[in-house]
């Protein structure tokens, strides 16, 4: 059964969130693939408004006599890149208020508009056990991305996952882009071997660890019989006091500080976000001091 | 140890039930989470384990036990016996009427109760407590009371009265209550001075700046038209000019300032025109600490009187001339076919050579009774005729009826030419005149119970009604057939006022200056009662139909004025001994203070297994 959380009101929060970057920020990884930029070639993309400091050569003259607002031609780099963005569709991620999957489907959404605003192709695969299902393939620019963003509504979170299987046995591409993977990471399955492979591949790498409010800050006292969401037989039966939801806390510092000291060592970046985070703060707050917006 | 109230230890039977409840609540309880991982991953590190932590189930239980076990308790309320602790306290308390001056701004009885009630919150728990409170009677409030609430209560609830203690009343009840037991501890409460005090503590309520003024003595005449009134007014503690008034009939008419030294009665008159008065007033208007004796008000005895007769009569002429001449009184004049119709009562039927067929309820005069009559107290014999006149013989009785009866009466010839002889009379009849043995006039109660005087011959046919023994004779017979209620009007409190039971009085009430309906016992014809107030009492009767009022007041006692009295030496006969009873000790306070205890420990364990604060 498929989510509603890309939906009108979500693009229109992501237009918003457009014009946002266009004022405070240079674009998404500006500066480090400049070839991923609008550039000179003959091949005409898209229009954006027309911003004092413009190239006044690029203004379409044709189109501003009909609507008498000056935009700014857009042109195909010749060196698109390709970003891979992959949802962990296990389970675990249906768990909290609001549910991690939203997140991860929001997240997505905002970095596929935030790469085919800058005219780069999108591809968006759901994991599911150990294989990766291409969800949108090779989309490019905001009429793709409006016709086929609601796909994501269509993934459904609801098997076990082995981020690393699944990775190994895929296409991740060699060396033209992005691959961002979205996952609560709670699992010491090997998903540093995905990491590796996109290194390996030279794929740019962007991790993002969505967890809920529940799993940063456990609320739940004394006697408690835990279940696996994806595993049954896995179990936890304490009483959970304070001293207990320190070391849990402290566990739970060890594997965000792993996975992120394992993406920088493999030169990518890592981004812990709360599943109750607003898309704003995200973008303006973990991406900016990141340094993956600038 | 004992308890209060065993009943609270029901209260145990909560223990079991909060055990079951803990075992109940020790289950786990049963979460899905996305991921145990982390949960599994928390064991490695989790530092030394808080010892408290794992205790704080067991703990909260423990807490929960001792607070059902201290409330229980609580309610039970445990008492311990403390041997030898306690004693006994026994207060005797000074109620006379001198207790009532105000000092300060509480009395001195006031402060008495207030001395007494310090003396018992200070005592150990487990002493008895006995108050007598001596005044013009001595009467036990309260004896060997436990409990501090119910005696301090009790004492509370205690007045002074307007009478007189008598020193020897004070040591009498102190050495019956010394005598009792000679280990209590007594206490004399008094504003009386006692320099030297054995076996007793004395209380002294009393101090010397007390300020008092009282009035004495109060006389008057009232004649011509003028009211001419002398009494005495005295300044205790200080030389002072304090304003005298004279009200009469509550109207203020006069007033006088008078200088008084102190401690020195001082004469003040006054003179006032007045024709009729019901009562006046002699107050000293300044204020002072006890106010009960700076006034007396006098009634007028004569205003309350009120005569009615009924004369059934062919001829009643002699009778209704000398009553008129004699007294204001009401006389109605009937013949005996008439008085068959009369219904309105009387308080005087005076029957002249007529029968009535029954007695009427009131006091009776029967002149020449030749018939028998139901309850008259006499039988009749027959009428005899003398042949010549001859004299009737006076009474020589020195009782003190017959003397009042025959008052002014010189005993001068009368002469009769006939007579009736009685027989049977009551042994409560007084001859006052016979003729040959034979009682021709005499006087007592009927077998109504009314006064009945009888003349056994023909005024009309004897020179009596033309001698000036007549007239003094009727105005006696007039007195007694209309006594007074009352003899006088002023008394001192705690005197017995003597109140007159006259012929056809119903509904006798006596309304007290504090406003108490009393009751008062009758005997015979005269009722006793007791002045213990000061200020002025109503009588009120129903006399032949009409409600009437008498008042008298009631003033206050000279010794009871003085703010101080003179040194006495007391000293109770006898040798004390130290058994003092066993004391107890109530831990309610304990048990409240550990149940506070328990509560904030119970909920500090609470916060830290719900909140984990530290």
């Amino acid at each position: 059964m498929g989510k509603m959380v890309i939906d009108e009101a979500f693009l229109s929060e992501i237009e918003a969130l457009q014009t946002l970057l266009k004022n405070n920020v240079a674009g998404m990884f500006g500066g480090n693939h400049q070839s991923k930029n609008f550039g000179s070639s003959c091949e005409f993309a898209d229009y954006r408004d027309y911003v004092p400091g413009d190239d006044i050569s690029k203004i379409d003259w044709n189109v501003y006599a009909r609507f008498d607002k000056l935009y700014q031609k857009l042109y195909l780099d010749e060196r698109q890149m390709h970003t891979k963005i992959y949802i962990d569709a296990s389970r675990s991620m249906q768990h909290g208020s609001p549910e991690k999957a939203d997140q991860a489907i929001r997240m997505a959404a905002a970095f596929a508009y935030l790469s085919v605003s800058e005219m780069d192709k999108v591809s968006v695969y759901a994991i599911h056990g150990d294989q990766v299902d291409e969800v949108i393939s090779g989309m490019v620019g905001k009429d793709s991305y409006l016709n086929y963003i609601n796909k994501l509504n269509e993934i459904e979170f609801t098997s076990d996952v082995s981020i690393g299987n699944a990775i190994l046995q895929s296409k991740v591409g060699m060396g033209d882009g992005y691959s961002i993977l979205i996952s609560d990471f709670l699992t010491d399955e090997n998903y540093e071997s995905a990491i590796d492979k996109f290194a390996e591949q030279k794929r740019d790498i962007l991790c993002v660890q969505i967890l809920s409010r529940e799993e940063l800050n456990p609320q739940f006292r004394g006697k408690m019989h835990l279940f696996d969401s994806e595993n049954v037989s896995n179990f936890f039966r304490k009483k959970i006091d304070r001293d207990r939801v320190n070391a849990y806390k402290a566990a739970l510092k060890y594997v965000t500080e792993r996975i992120k000291n394992y993406c920088e060592s493999r030169g990518g970046y890592y981004m812990l976000i709360p599943a109750y985070q607003k898309l704003s703060d995200v973008f303006f707050g973990n991406m900016v001091d990141l340094g993956v917006l600038k | 140890m004992s308890f209060t109230n065993p009943l609270g230890l029901l209260g145990l039977i909560a223990i079991p039930i909060i055990i079951v409840i803990y075992i109940l609540q020790s289950k786990y309880t049963e979460q899905t989470v996305t991921s145990t991982y982390l949960w599994q991953l928390s064991e490695k590190f989790l530092k030394k384990k808080n010892p408290l932590s794992g205790l704080t189930g067991i703990i909260s239980l423990i807490l929960q036990i001792l607070t059902v076990t201290v409330v229980s308790l609580a309610i039970a309320r445990p008492v311990f016996t403390l041997p030898g602790a306690a004693n006994n306290y026994c207060f005797i308390l000074d109620a006379s009427s001198s207790m009532n001056m105000q000092e300060g701004r509480e009395t001195r009885f006031e402060k008495a109760k207030d001395e007494i009630i310090d003396v018992i919150k200070d005592a150990k728990s487990g002493s008895s407590y006995s108050l007598i409170c001596v005044s013009n009677e001595t009467v036990t409030v309260f004896d060997s009371v436990t409990s501090k609430a119910s005696a301090i209560d009790l004492i509370n609830s205690t007045q002074a009265s307007h009478t007189s203690a008598e020193y020897a009343d004070l040591l009498g009840a102190a050495q019956k209550a010394f005598d009792k037991s000679s280990s209590s501890l007594i206490y004399l409460v008094t504003d009386k001075s006692y320099t030297k005090h054995e076996n007793i503590e004395i209380i002294d309520v009393g101090t010397d700046d007390a300020e008092n003024y009282a009035v004495f003595d109060v006389e008057y005449s009232h004649s011509g038209g003028q009211l001419n009134v002398t009494a005495k007014v005295i300044s205790y503690t200080k030389a002072a000019e304090p304003e005298v008034t004279l009200s009469v009939d509550g109207e203020k008419v006069a007033s006088s300032t008078v200088a008084v030294n102190t401690g020195e009665l001082t004469q003040v008159s006054f003179s006032s025109p007045c024709v009729r008065f019901d009562s006046f007033t002699v107050e000293v208007a300044s204020k002072d600490g006890y106010l009960l004796d700076n006034r007396i008000t006098t009634y007028n005895l004569e205003s309350d009187k009120t005569y009615s007769t009924l004369i059934v009569s062919e001829t009643g002429f002699f009778f209704e001339a000398v009553i008129d001449a004699l007294v204001d009184s009401e006389v109605k004049t009937v013949t005996p076919e008439e008085y068959e119709t009369v219904s309105e009562k009387y308080g005087l039927y005076i029957f002249d050579s007529y029968e009535p067929s029954t007695l009427p309820d009131g006091a009776v005069w029967l002149i020449n009774a030749d018939q028998s009559i139901e309850n008259s107290g006499f039988g009749v014999r027959g009428k005899t005729e003398l042949s010549n006149a001859d004299v009737i013989e006076k009474s020589k009785s020195t009782a003190t009826k017959v003397r009042n009866l025959l008052r002014s009466v010189d005993g001068s010839d009368i002469y009769i030419t006939n007579y009736v002889k009685y027989s049977g009379m009551y042994l409560n009849f007084y001859t006052l005149f016979s003729y040959d043995s034979n009682p021709l006039i005499f006087a007592g109660e009927n077998g109504l119970g009314n006064r009945q005087v009888v003349f056994g011959f023909d005024l009309h046919e004897s020179d009596f009604a033309l001698s000036t023994d007549f007239v003094m004779l009727l105005r006696n017979l007039l007195d007694y057939s209309f006594p007074n209620v009352i003899d006088k009007t002023n008394y001192t409190v705690g005197e017995d006022a003597l109140i007159n039971i006259v012929a056809n009085a119903e509904n006798l009430k006596v309304l007290s200056p504090s406003g108490d309906d009393l009751y008062i016992e009758a005997d015979g014809t005269t009722a006793t009662l007791t002045l213990d107030e000061i200020g002025t009492y109503v009588i009120s009767m129903t006399l032949a139909g009409q409600e009437t009022t008498y008042r008298i007041y009631s003033s206050a006692n000279a010794e009871e004025s003085k703010p101080t009295t003179e040194e006495n030496e007391f000293s109770l006969f006898g040798e004390r001994t130290y058994a003092n009873i066993d004391g107890e000790y109530d831990p309610i306070m304990v048990l409240f203070i550990c149940l506070a205890i328990l509560f904030i420990a119970d909920w500090g364990v609470y916060c830290y297994e719900k909140y984990q604060l530290r």
